[in-house]
């Protein structure tokens, strides 16, 4: 089908709006309220043009293409429709560009110089609205609003949380959040973004720089296991604010609130400035000479047995290939980077993090199961994709430990206590088993006897709608990162791949951090791996490790914090002969457990690849050159395998590495076998104490988050305890109090007690958020709760 | 022939020359005697720079960096911060006025009329370093001048 368009021949699809067609054919109509990710409001009329044979002008955005019908954007018609109504929506502009942060790339700037008359005529009072503080995200000026209603609509359509509402009409008509509350969606930021004029700017860089002074430099996000795409703006050699790239496979057009703010850390002030060595028991900033003659010497006394490095998987895959390389050339080879799991069971099936589908799929599956899965603070993006199958009638079901707020509803929901996660898992194995018994497709495939023997017949209801919606072709399982910290872990992954098979559903074990994958491929674990040449000699995990009070301690880019065996470790450091740190950012308290410091530079200053859940590889460049005398990893690793090995090439430089990289890595898919017939469950946990649960705060899950000042403000670092009325009663607690003492082993936390029904009986939820969490004890664990 | 003898013999050219010269002896002066005599300058004539201030004594430039964007010598740098009433201002303003080529764009560009070409062209520098107007400079030439900045801006005001 055709149209013409001032004179161009048009091609398009029934249902296609102008505005559409005039986009693909590179026509330029100019618009405010309309966004191709949005529904239509056709409220803002700038996109006005001429139809043929109708005297009045049509908005674009709202009007369909009519077969062989001819239009105009440019004829004296459509110019001054569009003339008078730049006009009107300047009546009520301020015109303070030169105040404004969005000046330089602002739309209503760009299209009033094309599209506005040249002098204003109007010379009465403008109105005035007033700001209201929505939080430490956003920074508001709603004077200069538009009232385009494109913040509105990606409340209500995006992000799944209705924060901000229009109120009162015409004059007096006003954006503003219902109750004057902070906004609080984790993608709010995303209104920045699409905001046409500098009504909502991002708070942190307000009046720190002009648009035109910046740099923008691609980048890859390291915060979740997704790998947004996302764009670097560079003022100084400082990341001046970070804002989304555009992927249609990924992110869309969107990023999270913690990869737009956590940039912000970069200048903390744990930042290592310069190497830090323990000379005499003293910690002395030393050369960076000094210290790799240091870290040459004292590392050639230990026993390369009892050493032992651990890498933050949201490190680079070049980073973590150079580590493993650089100790394995020191036959290190207790090499682990899965810090924060706390189970190492069922090692030799296949568990790496990863999802069966393209991220980009996850919107097409007609049924999803969420296994403990906080999705929407965790994974903003992954949970976006969920709400859009939600929106197009997928059936959504969930079963929790916690009841999480999701920006999608569920169809079925399930809480149950975490000690008694598996037993449910496992119920639901035994309900498919009997319903699939005539599967042919399935004649292959027995279930484990391991798992059978636990089945004890069904009673619930709600575990039997939740399996029969996973019957639903295309279906998906993801089960969440949170869990990473239970003594099960392992397990649940082997159980959702056994209901994965049983109801031929995709599945996801969704990862905590950015390159997990990375990890896995590169072979920072203890384990042999043929294309990485090893002896097939098999080292110890970091449990292990841990365990074992070895004399040397390397961590690569982590907080002790990051470890699940926090207090083991602080131990095992405390005892070990040598602790290396290569570290952008150290803790005043964490600092005295590590001889020789490194100051690493952190992602956004160096290049780099990260391997995200779907097996995406995305490489970056450095945003800005490293801070302070840091230094990138890969630049560090070289130098110390050209100190340490011989054999190595002394003109090795990054695209060497990079391509080493590619041709050792890239082909290799782990070929873990998955036999699971040997597999075993061994004694199910039916730990009736109280159990400590909660998982980590979203913007409290890796070394740069957690400094970020801002995202800091919003995530409430306040003790917080939420623990069920029926627990309260059970243990005696005075209700008509708001604090309680909690008590894990010898260490006891006094916190403020919240009643909250959404947690499980038997359960204290408490958000890991701040650090007295962490020294409070693990996650999972039995846990008392006294009256103050 | 024989005219063109006796012309040139009588050295008829040259007379007709100084008669040139004898006559401008007696018709008005049009040179001046700078610098006890200057010449008129044009409300726009575009001289060295100033910052200057509100009556109230509030500077008047905003930090909004649109004179350093349209320097087409790049004679501008500018760095600011958020003062803690909210607002914006300079906490460097320098102009190299051996890059400056006096085109007045930023004049033109500033939308609260703070950075202004004066009249003054006479001033010379005898340090290196010199050449560099800071912040304080600009903000001292335009105290001093603001009288004579004032009638003149206005003046461009009328002829817009
Ligand atoms: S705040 Fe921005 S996006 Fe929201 S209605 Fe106003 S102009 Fe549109
Ligand atoms: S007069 Fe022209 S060259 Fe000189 S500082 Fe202003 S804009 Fe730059
Ligand atoms: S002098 Fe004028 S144009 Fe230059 S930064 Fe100040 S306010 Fe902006
Ligand atoms: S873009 Fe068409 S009416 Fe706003």
């Amino acid at each position: 089908m055709k149209i013409k368009i001032n004179n161009k021949d048009c091609k398009f699809e029934k249902g296609d709006t102008l505005i559409q067609v005039a986009d693909r054919n590179g026509i330029h109509i100019p618009r405010f309220c309309y966004h191709d990710k949005l529904s239509i409001a056709a409220n803002c009329r700038m996109c006005l043009v001429e139809q043929v044979g109708i005297n009045k002008p049509q908005p674009a955005c709202s009007t369909p293409a009519i077969e062989n019908q001819e239009y105009f954007t440019k004829s004296e018609l459509a110019m001054t429709a569009q003339k008078n109504t730049m006009e009107l929506l300047l009546i009520n502009h301020p015109l303070d560009c030169p105040v404004c942060d969005q000046a330089g790339m602002c739309e209503l700037q760009d299209q009033a110089l094309m599209h506005g008359r040249v002098k204003s005529r109007y010379e009465q009072e403008k109105r005035v609205v007033i700001d209201h503080n929505i939080g430490p995200l956003i920074k508001t000026n709603m004077t200069r609003c538009i009232h385009c209603t494109r913040c509105v609509r990606y409340g209500e359509e995006i992000a799944g949380i209705k924060e901000f509402g229009v109120i009162g009409r015409g004059e007096s008509m006003e954006i503003r959040t219902y109750l004057t509350s902070a906004i609080n969606s984790p993608m709010s930021g995303n209104m920045i973004d699409i905001c046409p004029v500098g009504a909502l700017n991002a708070a942190p860089s307000h009046m720190k720089g002009r648009t035109w002074e910046l740099e923008e430099v691609k980048h890859i996000s390291s915060h979740d296991c997704v790998g947004s795409n996302m764009s670097l703006h560079i003022l100084d050699n400082n990341v001046f604010r970070v804002v989304p790239h555009e992927n249609k496979k990924i992110n869309e057009v969107w990023i999270s609130d913690r990869d737009r703010f956590s940039y912000e850390a970069i200048d903390h002030n744990d930042r290592v400035k310069k190497p830090i060595a323990k000379i005499n028991g003293r910690h002395t900033e030393v050369e960076w000479d000094q210290a790799f003659d240091i870290i040459k010497k004292r590392m050639s006394e230990i026993d390369a047995n009892k050493s032992a490095g651990f890498i933050s998987a949201n490190s680079t895959v070049e980073e973590q290939y150079l580590f493993q390389k650089w100790l394995r050339e020191n036959n290190i080879d207790n090499i682990d980077h899965r810090v924060s799991q706390s189970n190492f069971d069922h090692n030799d099936k296949d568990l790496m993090s990863k999802l069966d589908i393209p991220i980009k799929d996850i919107e097409n599956s007609k049924s999803i199961l969420l296994i403990d899965s906080n999705i929407t603070y965790d994974q903003p993006i992954l949970s976006h994709k969920i709400r859009k199958a939600f929106l197009k009638d997928a059936k959504i079901n969930s079963i929790h430990t916690y009841n999480y707020k999701y920006n999608f509803d569920t169809n079925n929901s399930l809480l149950v206590n975490p000690n008694f996660l598996s037993e449910t898992l496992i119920d639901i194995v035994e309900y498919l088993s009997v319903v699939t018994v005539n599967d042919k497709t399935l004649k292959n495939f027995n279930i484990p006897e391991g798992v059978k023997k636990n089945f004890k017949g069904l009673n619930n209801n709600s575990i039997i709608k939740i399996s029969n919606d996973l019957l639903i072709n295309n279906s998906l399982i993801l089960l969440g990162s949170n869990l990473i910290n239970h003594p099960e872990f392992q397990l649940f992954k082997v159980l959702t791949n056994i209901i994965s098979i049983l109801t031929k559903s995709h599945k996801g074990y969704i990862g905590e951090k950015s390159n997990e994958t990375g990890a896995w491929l590169t072979g920072c674990y203890p384990s042999k791996n043929k294309n990485l040449n090893l002896d097939g000699k098999i080292g110890l995990n970091v449990y292990e490790s841990i365990q074992e009070k070895l004399d040397l301690y390397i961590i690569y880019n982590l907080d002790l914090i990051d470890f699940y065996h926090y207090s083991e470790l602080q131990e095992s450091l405390d005892s070990a002969k040598l602790v290396i740190g290569f570290q952008s950012f150290v803790t005043e308290e964490d600092k005295h457990y590590y001889d020789i410091i490194l100051p690493l530079a952190t992602t956004y200053e160096s290049p780099g690849t990260f391997i995200n859940i779907e097996n995406e590889w995305q490489s970056f460049v450095q945003g800005c050159t490293p801070h302070y005398t840091s230094k990138e990893g890969w630049k560090i690793l070289t130098k110390l395998r050209l100190m340490q090995s011989t054999g190595v090439d002394k003109s090795l430089d990054y695209i060497d590495i990079l391509n080493e990289v590619d041709s050792v890595v890239r082909n290799d898919t782990l070929h873990v076998k998955n036999n699971l017939d040997d597999f075993d469950v061994k004694k199910i946990s039916s730990n009736k104490s109280l159990t400590r649960c909660g998982g980590k705060s979203s913007y409290y899950t890796d070394n740069i988050v957690r400094r970020a000042p801002s995202l800091n403000l919003v995530n409430s670092s306040t003790n917080l305890v939420s623990v069920n009325k029926k627990t309260l009663e059970q243990n005696n607690i005075d209700l008509s109090k708001n604090k309680v003492i909690v008590k894990q082993g010898q260490n006891t936390l006094l916190a403020e007690l919240v009643i909250d029904e959404n947690v499980s009986d038997d359960c204290v939820y408490i958000i890991n958020s701040n650090k007295e969490h962490y020294d409070l004890g693990k996650q999972y664990q039995t846990i008392r709760i006294e009256n103050v | 022939m024989f005219k063109n003898y006796i012309k040139s013999f009588f050295l008829y050219e040259l007379l007709l020359g100084m008669k040139v010269t004898f006559l401008n002896m007696f018709k008005k002066k049009t040179t001046l005697n700078y610098p006890h005599e200057k010449a008129p300058q044009s409300p726009r004539f575009r001289g060295l720079h100033a910052l200057r201030r509100y009556p109230s004594g509030e500077e008047r430039c905003i930090g909004c960096k649109l004179c350093e964007a349209v320097c087409p010598a790049l004679a501008i740098t500018i760095d600011t911060e958020e003062r803690n009433d909210g607002t914006r201002r300079t906490t460097k303003y320098d102009i190299d006025l051996f890059k400056c080529i006096f085109c007045g764009f930023c004049e033109e560009a500033c939308p609260v009329d703070a950075i202004v070409e004066t009249r003054i062209y006479e001033y010379h520098f005898e340090e290196r370093g010199e050449n560099i107007l800071s912040k304080g400079d600009l903000l001292k030439i335009g105290d001093k001048f603001e009288d004579q900045i004032t009638i003149d801006q206005s003046d461009k005001a009328q002829r817009l």
